[in-house]
């Protein structure tokens, strides 16, 4: 992980945004939000993200279905990316993993299990 | 003109002085409490708003820091008011009172949030299975399960209870000390209680009951219990579990609980046993018939082989065998 890291994290819960964002800063990196996953597809395609946190019940596109496009992408094939959501039924966790997910955290989360989580995907992706 | 769009996103609201500080509180990087001394000494005329952002970011953020958060909502008298508001002629008042003092871990308060299993309200019992679920509160874990029973007897009309969904998110909330309450109520003698128990195995992915469900479904005969049980297998069982089901599918059980164990061997994915389901397609009960087909459609190459197999008879199973392979090439076309 390097000062330049760019993530982003959309969600269109505030507080998660803030505290996401918070969590991630502290971490070196730099931090957009989107409060949707079209805003969350137009960032990653404009400034192709190290990371993403995505909510996985957003307005517009899903989590999901940003990460599909995530995983479509060649510009992308870098980007890691965390699943935040409420949904923690085993079969959620397993349609997140499919879809190609790096981790998958479940809200109520701990920001600071976050940070290590995104430790050490950047770290080990380095 | 200024639209009205306009018009609103010109006055931004800025955010309240204190945000950054719960940010970092909720975050857990108070650890010199400069933050909680900030929102602390912010004048009593920004605590309902205080309050209010800190419930709704206890239902966000789990660590030790919710102590900190719970400390300060109690030092504004939070969990004194939610008690007060318990006895509110609101229903909708009572479940927010509930739904707080859970929020707000008031582990002195727990036999007060499960009397609220009992009230006239099935918003307040909902946010009462909730609240036991925050609390961890495994003493109650007979009655979290049991608040999922139709509640007929307290209303003397239908009234349905707390949705098993709920209640399995409670009981998954309070963990493994949770599972021998959800035991007792599978081998207990109410069935309806039984068979709630064994929905919560299945939705609360309880795999360490799963030898206690194979064993229940040898000796159970109760119909409702035994849907239940082939669902929980279903769903969370190996492939060595196939046999029972299609013991389940060929006995003379009704058909409710023949179909439900013929559509957890789908669910299970096994293709064990085409050949019984094959044969069970012969059954003259035309739903057990066509579910075993729609099974058998859902088991792979060795499924559609036995399809096939029934389609080109002359018995009564080619029919249903014939529009079970019709159905799935639509599907696929249409895929």
């Amino acid at each position: 992980m390097t000062d330049s890291d760019l993530a982003l994290v959309a969600d269109d819960d505030e507080d998660i945004r803030d505290l996401v964002a918070y969590k991630l800063e502290q971490l070196g990196m730099q931090v957009r939000t989107a409060h949707d996953g079209d805003e969350a597809v137009t960032i990653l395609d404009r400034e192709r993200p190290t990371l993403a946190v995505l909510d996985v019940m957003m307005p517009g596109r899903s989590g999901l279905e940003v990460l599909r496009h995530i995983r479509s992408s060649r510009e992308l094939d870098q980007t890691k990316v965390i699943l935040l959501t409420a949904k923690a039924r085993e079969v959620d966790v397993d349609t997140g993993y499919e879809s190609g997910t790096d981790d998958y955290l479940v809200k109520p989360f701990s920001p600071r299990e976050l940070a290590h989580r995104v430790a050490a995907l950047l770290n080990r992706a380095s | 003109m200024e639209s009205r769009w306009g018009s609103r996103a010109s006055r931004q609201v800025r955010p309240a002085r204190w945000r950054p500080a719960l940010i970092a509180i909720a975050a857990g990087d108070d650890e010199s409490g400069a933050a909680r001394d900030l929102v602390r000494a912010q004048p009593p005329g920004a605590r309902a708003e205080i309050d209010a952002a800190i419930i709704d970011m206890l239902t966000k953020v789990k660590g030790p820091q919710v102590e900190t958060m719970v400390a300060l909502l109690d030092g504004h008298g939070q969990v004194e008011a939610a008690i007060r508001q318990l006895t509110s002629a609101s229903a909708a008042r009572r479940a927010d009172a509930v739904r707080r003092l859970g929020l707000m871990r008031a582990w002195a308060e727990m036999p007060r949030v499960a009397r609220a299993l009992g009230d006239p309200s099935i918003q307040v019992c909902v946010e009462a299975v909730t609240a036991l679920g925050r609390l961890a509160a495994v003493k109650y874990a007979p009655q979290i399960l049991a608040s999922a029973l139709p509640r007929d007897r307290m209303f003397r009309r239908p009234a349905p209870g707390v949705s098993v969904d709920v209640v399995a998110d409670a009981i998954a909330a309070i963990g493994p000390d949770a599972l021998a309450a959800v035991r007792a109520a599978l081998v207990g003698p109410d069935a309806a209680l039984a068979a709630i128990a064994a929905e919560v195995v299945s939705r609360a992915s309880l795999t360490r009951l799963v030898p206690t469900v194979r064993g229940l479904l040898l000796i159970e005969d109760r119909t409702p219990v035994v849907v239940a049980l082939v669902k929980a297998l279903g769903q969370l069982g190996g492939h060595r579990d196939a046999r029972h089901l299609i013991r389940v599918a060929q006995s003379a059980l009704p058909e409710a609980a023949r179909i439900a164990a013929i559509e957890a061997m789908a669910g299970l994915g096994d293709p064990a046993f085409c050949t019984e389901l094959g044969d069970l397609m012969a059954s003259p009960s035309r739903l057990v018939s066509t579910a075993a087909a729609g099974a058998l459609a859902e088991l792979g190459d060795r499924g559609i082989d036995e399809l096939e197999r029934h389609a080109l008879r002359s018995g009564s199973s080619s029919a249903v065998a014939a529009y079970a392979l019709s159905v799935r090439g639509v599907r696929r076309s249409n895929a």
